[in-house]
């Protein structure tokens, strides 16, 4: 649940450029996780801090995620384009996909 | 010997391909996977083929997140050039 994630995020190196923190959160996920596609982990950890919606909120990011990774996330996620998604919506889908260098068209 | 050829896919998407890399991977955007009988394949598109253009816009220095919003922007037909 969220209270796990927000503690396995506590447990990575945090470090002063914030890039370097959301990657080692990023490899401690996948070492978590074998045999499965790394974006789709990452997306799924997303989704649930999102609730399973298919977005993500700026203020959900922030509660869940240490702030620099919270920012991080804010700054470099593009906006969620779908059907029935709020202002600010954020699209965290294309984000992890992004991150990998590995988008499904 | 690379030769470079152009694709027209009719939208909507789904387009039936992976993208691979960008400019912050230091590798060029490529077709990294084929979805069997997508559009993608029944244009002759290959796996391994470079992407130099996306609508007339010229790919070089584009980072992964650019190329993709690029192709995803696109609701009529997606022009690709690429080369292999």
């Amino acid at each position: 649940g969220e209270v796990e994630f927000a503690r396995i995020m506590m447990l990575v190196d945090q470090n002063a450029t914030g890039i370097v923190s959301f990657q080692s959160f990023i490899d401690f996920m996948t070492r978590e996780t074998a045999d499965t596609d790394t974006a789709e982990q990452v997306v799924a950890s997303f989704r649930i801090l999102a609730a399973d919606k298919p977005y993500i909120l700026v203020d959900e990011l922030r509660r869940e995620l240490p702030p620099e990774q919270a920012e991080y996330c804010i700054m470099r996620m593009p906006p969620y384009k779908g059907p029935g998604a709020p202002p600010g919506a954020l699209d965290y889908t294309a984000f992890s996909t992004a991150l990998y260098g590995e988008s499904d068209l | 010997m690379n030769s470079s050829y152009s694709v027209s896919l009719a939208g909507p998407a789904p387009w039936g391909f992976r993208l691979q890399g960008g400019k912050d991977f230091c590798l060029p955007l490529t077709i990294s996977r084929l979805t069997e009988g997508g559009k993608a394949v029944k244009a002759g598109m290959n796996t391994g083929d470079i992407i130099l253009s996306i609508n007339g816009i010229s790919s070089e220095g584009m980072n992964h997140l650019e190329a993709q919003n690029k192709i995803k922007a696109c609701t009529g037909n997606l022009s690709l050039t690429l080369k292999r």
